[in-house]
């Protein structure tokens, strides 16, 4: 005999009690273990969604609206070493053919071997025929397409001239294809490939990159740039930048260098027409004489009642243009002179476009004096100086141009038709380089052309390579492959989130843990007390029971363990399937970890044995005589205890009731925290109320009314700690599972309020392809049909979309560089639209969304989000910066001055419109849009648009609907907290029906005794049931009067989607559990024969 | 100098009401030589466990000494006083409170697992099977407490408390849950064992039977005690 021998005869001989002990611990071990193996699981199957779409892909140079030639990749490649890929991508709408189903926002890739390479599958794509496609599992599902299949895509046209600059054409922006599906291929073809750091896979199709090439209008051209993971060395960005500039040259990117007509001199113009200022700037350092020249078509060159049409005027430095012209003086040439019959010294009026919001150009009007009338000949009759305008320049005639500026025809003259023939489009009219910037330039560039000499054409192209930076010209690697894995490796914390999650249950779990070995501790109290006797002290029978706890937890830790992996499954498979909507993606894999498992069987044994800890130490300090004689709880001074009770009871209402007079009840979402905060202490303090009572009940009885109910009511007070555990848990389980789960987020009744989050607007719009027109106005509505359907009441509020990753909670990924929407802050600061949580204190007083147009010439560019966004997306807060990278590669600064209420924006930064143009010049077209509608006219407009805009691939949804969707995610997790709290809430009943039993067979005798009386059956067992009753009964209203207080202001404004089903379900499982135990112990006690509990007596 | 010494005991408890206090003994004088015998009696509540309790360190005196060998118990720490209830004291209850899931032999040397005990189990082993032997229960060493009848499982408790050797045994109501015969023959037991052991016996009984075949008795009534029956 040993201590070892007492302890095993110990758990042996009360297997049964510590089967229970033990399977609670196994619970919560079980799902704390789950939920850590969860957390290692999703961020192993985001690493491995990384290199799925990644392939072997380590730097990206990915330019929006700007292009390089594809033979930089095989040059690159051969001075890194490594394998490089060129891309030429762009977006577009995938339509089955017949039209049966429709894909927007698909992105098409114009790759070959180079990129299968990448992938490891070579020969798939490098097999691509012209008119062939392959198109990724995702696409593939949604167009339910097969191989062999034919379908249509219609492809936003990108170009060099950017769509939004003045005279770029207006036709021609898409191209429609007819592609024969040649297969489908999964993530181990490198179908998956995205650069976004998203879970969710995009729909992609996949052409040979010279037939895109050509159909573009593109030939060996690319804006994508891929870089393979370099074996041995790895590559740095460092050493990418300078192999760059080794092997680059000007034709690589926009730029051409061409011979001036002066001998000598050299020419560098740009695809693009408009020069980056770098270009000129460079020009300057190596020919201090270098002449930029900005060449741009006015309406009207009008002197009184005389005026040509459409004529090019060229603003230049000397030698071109004498350098004593000053501002306000203009040449013209000696036919412009004959045409308007000026002289020098005459006034003439230049009337031309600029640049207004999107492609709407305002005109404008400039005053000339004449200071020379010139001759057509020598350097004021180079045709050249005319830009290589698209629709202009390749015209045979005038009549044929076809730009995109609103250019009246009729107007042109046979005289003017004569002059294009003999002179195309040479300048009739030049002004100083200070003028015509003054007038023309824009955020494209300030100059179409630059001239130079000071040495042999070769020679200044080498040295304007060398002085130019890549990486301004747009050329910017960005380290895709570490950014996604340190994306991934941020995730969302699944693992804390599922704890936060299961917290009711794991609570359960430890509760039952610690019910059980407090009746057990109960039931072998007499066993504590001999052995007390026996000369044990307190400290060695504690330690002795809890050596039996140690080892329960153990045991209880390690087969949790286990369970825990299965637990697991069963969620992974949930999140997969029917929970998808909280992740989004199907790619979710088990990844089994030693310390994962380690960990969740050590926390889970060590808080089972930590509850163990905490109930014994009280049990244990009973007094010896009162444990022989059968006394299994501590005599307490319930005058103090119930006084204690009393005061917490009513300082936890009157806290309650100053936090409901405090919220705001007209906003309830805005004020739930507070709301929470009312019903937890209101929980807390009707739980004190309980024991308050139930302390009176032990101290003073009920006076004078001795009724059979009286004998249970007083057991209850008897029992007062166990009775309180009960309530306690019933109450806290009602309340966290009915707040919770009564808060999902439905369709806002709000939503046409100006401070919802649909900021009032009826519907959003998401396209494709660019709107280039404004939808406010006539041009724009006649231009997409929809006059009829528009009416004046209905107003746009067109944002700019910039790519980026999706920050909403749709992304699992912890994304540092948002999409960006561009808006004119003034549309939604005069409609007061949106609400936000949180300003920078700085902004106090001010438009918040005004804020957003105080853009700093160096400093951070102001942004604001949904500030869910900023907290769960970002990781950041407000007053914290991003760093982005610009159109130029120049890194620059975002800093979050606003947190917005829950909004239609999710997944995005909100900048001035202005800000984003600042940075990203070449950007064209807006692709969202909010849209304001009068509320009858809703439908049709929906219906017109989603048919006018469908070429563009319009996606137009109700505002409430889009945020309602938002909350998919929310809701989700609601419902996964619900579901788990529902296992909770069993387990919970489970030990209720426990510690029914418990109390019943404590009291046979007693029972017994009754019966020997006199009592009925029927009463005995009537008084079992009222006794429980009062204490399900206190559970139930203190839970519900408390989780009231949450939702009844959220269902009073109507926000609530409430899914009663399930709520009614919970109700059933919670009161329902409780009564069926009730009524079967009490069947139980009654049933059997009391006799035997005598004679024990 | 008295083995046991009971000087002044006074012991009052709380009244539940919050009145003044229950007084349950009121200043009791008590003496015991080494092997000593004496008999309490008097009716239920009159205080017979509680004065055993105190004197076997069980309690605590509102006021007064309890003196084992001229050493006060009553201020002693409970490490203390539990070191001298495993080795010096014995303890026999009216009910068994044997360990249900331990054998014969093993509940009989429970109490050599405590800290305090003098020797480890093993070397008691001897011991506990002669006290077995002695009590009458040597061929049931091995069994369960569920398989023996009420007389055997308190001579089974006797043989636990006399262990290790105690100087003194408290017994409250030993035969209180016996039939006739089982009650006669552990009274028996505990005067043959008071005299083989030399160990002072102190029994709270009911029974008449039992104090006479003691010998001393003392009468406890209004929490006074006087010599003999009242």
């Amino acid at each position: 005999m040993n201590s070892w021998t007492l302890l095993r005869r110990s758990l042996v001989h009360y297997r049964r009690t510590h089967l229970w002990v033990l399977l609670g611990t196994m619970v919560s071990t079980a799902i704390l273990t789950g939920a850590l193996i969860l957390s290692d699981s999703v961020r192993y199957s985001l690493e491995r969604i990384v290199r799925s779409r990644l392939g072997n892909a380590e730097f990206a140079l990915a330019m929006e609206d700007r292009f390089f030639r594809a033979g930089l990749a095989d040059r690159l490649a051969g001075a890194l070493r490594t394998d490089a890929a060129p891309v030429l991508r762009t977006r577009g709408v995938a339509v089955l053919s017949g039209g049966r189903r429709r894909v927007n926002r698909v992105e098409i890739l114009g790759v070959d071997g180079r990129f299968g390479r990448l992938g490891n599958c070579p020969e798939e794509y490098s097999r691509l025929a012209p008119g062939e496609v392959l198109i990724n599992r995702a696409l593939g599902e949604r167009l339910q397409a097969r191989a062999g299949e034919e379908i249509l895509l219609r492809m936003e046209k990108p170009a060099f001239f950017p769509k939004d600059a003045p005279l770029a054409p207006d036709q021609d922006l898409a191209y429609v294809g007819r592609y024969k599906v040649k297969g489908i291929v999964g993530d181990e073809q490198w179908g998956r490939f995205q650069l976004q750091a998203n879970q969710v896979a995009s729909c992609t199709a996949f052409l040979p990159l010279e037939g895109l090439g050509r159909d573009l209008e593109l030939e060996e051209r690319a804006n994508l740039l891929l870089l393979s993971v370099r074996r041995g060395e790895p590559l740095t960005g460092e050493e990418i930048g300078k192999a760059l500039r080794t092997v680059w040259s000007l034709e690589d990117t926009d730029l051409e260098a061409v011979p001036a007509p002066e001998a000598g001199r050299l020419e560098i113009r740009s695809r693009r027409i408009f020069l980056d200022p770098a270009v000129s700037a460079a020009a300057a350092k190596i020919d201090p004489s270098s002449q930029p020249v900005l060449t741009y078509l006015v309406n009207r060159i009008r002197k009184g009642e005389r005026s040509a049409p459409y004529s090019f005027v060229s603003g230049a430095a000397s030698p071109l243009v004498p350098g004593e012209l000053r501002d306000h003086e203009i040449l013209i040439n000696e036919w412009l002179a004959e045409d308007l019959g000026a002289r020098a010294g005459d006034d003439i009026r230049l009337a031309y476009f600029v640049v207004g919001s999107t492609r709407a150009l305002e005109e404008a009007v400039s005053e000339f004096r004449v200071k020379a009338v010139v001759p057509l000949q020598g350097a004021f009759a180079d045709r050249r100086l005319m830009p290589a305008l698209p629709g202009l320049a390749e015209k045979e005639s005038c009549r044929e141009w076809d730009p995109g500026t609103i250019l009246d025809l009729s107007l042109i003259r046979d005289k003017d038709e004569d002059y294009w023939n003999r002179y195309r489009g040479t300048p009739k009219a030049f002004v100083s380089l200070a003028a015509a910037r003054k007038m023309w330039a824009n955020r494209f560039g300030d100059a179409t052309a630059v001239r130079l000499s000071g040495g042999p054409p070769e020679e200044l192209v080498g040295r304007m390579t060398s002085l130019l930076d890549p990486a301004g010209m747009g050329l910017t690697f960005q380290e895709v492959r570490r950014q996604g894995l340190a994306a991934s490796r941020a995730s969302v914390d699944f693992g804390g989130l599922f704890i936060g999650l299961s917290f009711f249950i794991i609570l359960a779990g430890l509760l039952l843990t610690a019910l059980l070995f407090v009746l057990q501790t109960e039931q072998r109290a007499a066993e504590s007390a001999l052995l007390r006797a026996l000369g044990f002290s307190a400290a060695e029978v504690r330690a002795r029971h809890l050596r039996e706890g140690l080892v329960l937890a153990a045991a209880g830790g390690l087969t949790g363990a286990l369970a825990g992996v299965l637990y697991n499954q069963a969620v992974l498979w949930a999140l997969r399937t029917v929970w998808q909507g909280a992740v989004g993606t199907s790619a979710l894999h088990l990844h089994l970890r030693l310390p994962a498992l380690a960990a969740g069987a050590g926390l889970g044994a060590l808080t089972a044995f930590l509850a163990m800890v905490l109930t014994a130490r009280r049990q244990l300090q009973s007094p010896v005589p009162g444990l022989l004689r059968g006394e299994r709880f501590l005599p307490h001074s319930p005058k103090r205890s119930g006084f204690l009770a009393f005061v917490t009871a009513c300082f936890c209402l009157a806290a309650a009731a100053w936090i409901l007079y405090r919220a705001d009840w007209r906003r309830p979402d805005e004020s739930f925290l507070f709301f929470f905060l009312a019903g937890a202490m209101a929980l807390a303090g009707g739980i004190a109320v309980a024991d308050a009572w139930l302390a009176r009940l032990q101290a003073h009885g009920r006076g004078s009314s001795f009724r059979p109910a009286f004998l249970g009511i007083r057991n209850l007070a008897r029992r007062r700690f166990r009775s309180l555990g009960l309530i306690g848990m019933l109450s806290s389980g009602m309340f966290l599972v009915f707040t919770v789960g009564a808060h999902r987020q439905g369709e806002r009744t709000d939503a046409a309020r100006r401070s919802s989050g649909t900021g009032g607007f009826a519907l959003v719009g998401e396209t494709t392809l660019p709107l280039l027109y404004d939808l406010n106005s006539s041009k724009g509505r006649q231009f997409y049909q929809l006059e009829r359907e528009a009416g004046p009441a209905v107003r746009f509020v067109p944002f700019r979309v910039q790519e980026g990753d999706d920050a909403s909670c749709l992304n699992l990924n912890r994304v540092s560089r948002p999409r960006l929407l561009g808006v004119n802050p003034r549309e939604l600061a005069e409609r007061k639209s949106f609400s936000f949580v949180e300003t920078l204190p700085s902004l106090q007083g001010q438009d918040t969304w005004m804020a957003l147009d105080e853009i700093p010439a160096d400093g951070p560019v102001p942004a604001l989000a949904d500030q869910t966004v900023l907290t769960w997306g970002l990781g950041k807060a407000v007053g914290d910066t991003l760093e982005y990278v610009a159109e130029d590669g120049r890194p620059f600064r975002i800093r979050l001055v606003a947190g917005l209420a829950n909004s239609v924006f999710q997944g995005s930064l909100i900048v001035s419109e202005k800000a984003l143009l600042r940075y990203f010049p070449s950007h064209s077209g807006h692709r969202f849009f909010l849209a304001d509608v009068p509320p009858d006219q809703v439908g049709g407009l929906t219906e017109r648009l989603s048919w006018a805009l469908s070429d563009l691939g319009l996606d137009v949804v109700p505002a409430a609907a889009r945020l309602a969707d938002f909350n998919q995610v929310q809701n989700t997790y609601l419902s996964i907290f619900l579901i788990l709290g529902s296992f909770g809430l069993i387990l919970g009943s489970v030990g209720m029906g426990i510690v029914v039993q418990r109390n019943v067979l404590e009291r046979r005798h007693e029972l017994a005794v009754l019966l020997a009386m006199g009592f009925r059956k029927r009463e005995v067992r009537s008084l079992v049931v009222r006794e429980h009753l009062a204490l399900w009964g206190v559970g139930l209203a203190v839970g519900a009067v408390s989780s009231g207080m949450v939702i009844l202001p959220s269902l009073a404004a109507g926000n609530a989607e409430v899914s009663w089903g399930l709520l009614l379900l919970l109700m059933a499982l919670v009161a329902g559990g409780g009564l069926l135990w009730i009524a079967l112990s009490a069947a139980w006690a009654t049933q059997k024969d009391l006799v035997p509990a005598l004679r024990r007596e | 100098m008295y083995f046991l010494e009971l000087k002044e005991i006074r012991k009052s408890f709380p009244h539940p009401a919050g009145k003044e206090g229950i007084d349950i003994l009121c200043g009791i004088d008590l003496r015991l030589s080494r092997g000593g015998a004496l008999a309490l009696v008097g009716p239920s509540g009159s205080g017979k466990s509680t004065l055993l309790n105190i004197a076997g360190t069980l309690d605590s005196p509102s006021s007064g000494q309890v003196l084992l060998e001229g050493r006060d118990l009553a201020g002693l720490p409970e490490q203390e006083r539990a070191r001298i209830r495993n080795r010096e004291i014995g303890f026999v209850f009216q009910l068994h409170h044997l360990l249900p899931q331990c054998t014969v032999l093993e509940n009989v040397l429970v109490p050599a697992l405590a800290r305090s005990a003098p020797a480890p189990a093993e070397r008691l082993r001897p011991r506990a099977e002669h006290l077995l032997q002695r009590v009458g229960l040597a061929d049931r060493q091995a069994h369960f407490p569920a398989q023996l009848s009420g007389g055997e499982l308190q001579r089974v408790a006797v043989a636990r408390a006399l262990i290790h050797s105690p100087k003194l045994l408290l017994a409250d109501e030993p035969t209180g849950s016996l039939d006739l015969s089982s009650a006669e023959e552990l009274a028996r037991l505990l005067l043959e064992l008071n005299r083989e052991e030399d160990t002072a016996l102190m029994v709270a009984t009911h029974s008449h039977r039992l104090a006479a075949a003691i010998g001393t008795i003392y009468s406890l009534r209004n929490g006074r005690l006087e010599q003999g029956y009242c």
